[in-house]
């Protein structure tokens, strides 16, 4: 069994609730003896004691940090052995059962979602119903049959011995009928309150690792940033220079190795900086022809000194994805500027963007499909021993001082968060294909991430430069 | 989304001479040094270029001249370089800004275009990078001055 951490208020209300209702139904079991129509097993100051007890046992559970995953089971099967005994021996009218309905509708209501509300509202109605049938059906014929209508007060001494054993298997049956159904009963909102703890703590994970991503993120975006800006004037100035010296010559050489250094610096913040950012944007509904457009603006200098073309087949009617629109922006341009390099001696990159059913049709929610984005290249391929390695964290193909490894790392995890799928196929000589598919259909983040999100978001308004 | 377009468009076409040497350029950014560096890249590569460190400066030399298109850092003690960007451009409709940034980003570039810049470049960037942005955004900026003197009731990039 889990143990269940009550941080949450929910399972303590509940428990709290719990006692204050069976202080109530004790109470009326107690006024109801007083008006003669309880049953003589319970008297007086026994009563008393009983409910203070119970009263006191749910009381002190629901301030307990930590409750072990029997305790609560164990809470309900007291109950319905209870409510059982107490609807079996009351014998009165419908009225006197409505603690045990006010229990399980106030646990219900606390615990459960309005649309799980309802089934446990349904299922009480139910039995208020069958007990109306129990009441008016049975009871009644008897009562009159015994020459006593008021069914409210003393109606057990009135009854004839075999009338009365008549009604001991009624009210046998009736002890069983309740204690099966609110077993049932409290069956569905353990589970429900379980489930619920089970988000919750998800949650409260997720959330706190949010936190520490957004903790990290602004560090390595100060980093980056202070570096950023001397790195820029090194590389700026160490061009300049550059151009003034004589090519082939030794100063040269010496800044072109400088030059090298410089630029995977840069490389390395870049990716960080990258790899930190899309963590801190939000989630909105990203169109996919747009993003590619951004990432051809991007790569297009670069395309261009290879000489490399690009085709272009992108649906005109995409819909449009959630997601990270940073992310997305960060997975097409990694891959592209990927593709770019493969071809250093000019290719051919192709580039398409597909709507697609989902083939298989397990439920209604999976007539929506996705996305099917390709990104090709004509370049020289990548062996498959190396292709099982791709998306590992710092490996890297490109060699010294180009790549640092972490961009495809980045791509997977991106596409992870997505709940998209990434794949890659290549052929030695032929080229590279990546193929990734982003779902449609509204499900590829979870909703709880909205929420989280508005959290993060108060922290950080907005994505900003940050002030000096 | 006029924009991208519009880049498209120019994409193909050749570059013009004329516009190198005549096209007078103002490099906004609080870090001098920064900002000098840009200024020698730009002057080899033939532009006229005038600098300032900070978004005050900036105005007062556009009171005095009138820019083609401005190079402006995101990040300025004063004032962002959004706000610089659209103080520009109520003196001088017709002047283009690139907007610099060390904190570069997919958003910030859409932010940036949205409320009127250009082009935006990320620091730091390759020498030969920031002249094709330039000389670029040069050849719409020629472009979007021959549309709005065939059609100047057109709306412009500034109403975007």
């Amino acid at each position: 069994m889990p143990s269940i951490e009550t941080n949450s208020q929910s399972l303590k209300t509940l428990l709290r609730a719990r006692a204050v209702c069976l202080l109530l139904m004790f109470l009326l079991l107690w006024w109801a003896e007083d008006i003669g129509s309880a049953p003589a097993i319970l008297k007086g100051w026994e009563i008393w004691v009983l409910g203070i007890v119970f009263g006191l046992i749910f009381w002190v559970l629901g301030k307990i940090k930590r409750i072990a995953g029997w305790v609560l089971p164990a809470v309900f099967l007291v109950d319905s052995c209870l409510i059982g005994l107490w609807v079996s021996v009351s014998g009165g009218p419908v009225s006197f059962y409505m603690p045990f309905f006010l229990l399980i509708l106030v646990s219900a209501i606390m615990v459960l979602t309005p649309r799980k509300a309802l089934f446990v509202i349904a299922g009480i109605l139910a039995i208020f119903l069958m007990t109306l049938y129990l009441d008016f059906v049975w009871d009644i014929p008897l009562a009159f049959e015994a020459g006593k209508i008021n069914f409210i007060s003393g109606m057990m001494e009135h009854l004839s011995p075999k009338l009365r054993e008549g009604l001991y298997m009624q009210q046998a049956l009736r002890w069983f009928f309740f204690f099966i159904l609110t077993l049932i009963l409290c069956a569905l909102l353990m589970r429900q309150v379980w489930a619920r703890e089970e988000r919750l703590r998800v949650r409260e994970k997720t959330l706190e690792q949010k936190r520490h991503l957004i903790q990290m993120g602004e560090l390595t975006g100060r980093v980056a940033h202070g570096v950023n800006t001397p790195l820029g004037l090194i590389s700026g100035n160490l061009e300049l220079l550059m151009s003034e010296t004589r090519k082939g010559g030794k100063t040269y050489k010496q800044l072109a190795q400088i030059d090298q250094y410089v630029q995977r610096a840069i490389h390395t913040v870049r990716d960080i900086l990258d790899y930190s950012r899309q963590t801190m944007s939000e989630i909105k509904a990203v169109s996919l022809p747009q993003v590619i457009q951004a990432v051809i603006g991007a790569v297009q200098s670069k395309l261009k000194k290879v000489e490399g073309k690009l085709i272009l087949d992108v649906d005109s009617k995409l819909p449009e994805i959630m997601g990270y629109p940073e992310g997305i922006f960060q997975v097409l341009l990694n891959l592209v500027e990927n593709a770019v390099d493969s071809i250093p001696q000019g290719g051919l990159i192709t580039l398409s963007a597909k709507f697609e059913y989902r083939s298989m049709r397990l439920s209604v929610h999976d007539q929506r499909g996705g996305i099917r984005l390709v990104v090709r290249d004509t370049g020289k391929g990548i062996p498959s021993d190396e292709l099982k390695r791709i998306f590992e964290p710092f490996y890297s193909t490109k060699g010294f001082g180009k790549g640092t490894g972490l961009g495809l790392a980045i791509v997977k995890r991106i596409m992870d968060e997505h709940k998209g799928e990434i794949t890659v196929e290549s052929r030695m000589g032929e080229g590279t294909v990546f193929t990734l598919l982003f779902p449609t259909d509204g499900l590829g983040i979870e909703e709880t991430n909205k929420q989280d999100d508005f959290s993060y978001n108060e922290l950080h308004p907005q994505e900003k430069e940050p002030p000096e | 989304m006029t924009l991208k377009a519009k880049k498209k468009k120019s994409q193909g076409k050749k570059p013009r001479k004329n516009l190198v040497g005549k096209a007078h350029l103002l490099v906004v950014d609080d870090e001098a040094d920064f900002a000098k560096m840009i200024q020698k890249i730009l002057t080899q590569a033939g532009y006229r270029v005038d600098a300032a460190t900070s978004a005050t400066q900036a105005i007062a030399l556009q009171r005095k001249h009138s820019y083609d298109l401005a190079l402006v850092d995101m990040r300025m003690p004063e004032m962002t370089g959004l706000e610089l960007l659209q103080y520009l451009k109520v003196r001088d409709k017709k002047i283009f800004v690139i907007i610099m940034t060390a904190y570069g980003s997919f958003s910030v570039g859409i932010e940036s275009l949205r409320k009127g810049a250009c082009d935006y470049v990320a620091k730091p960037f390759k020498n030969k990078s920031l002249k094709d942005k330039v000389e670029e955004a040069l050849q719409r900026r020629v472009q979007f001055l021959e549309e709005q003197r065939v059609m100047p009731q057109r709306s412009t990039i500034d109403e975007l």
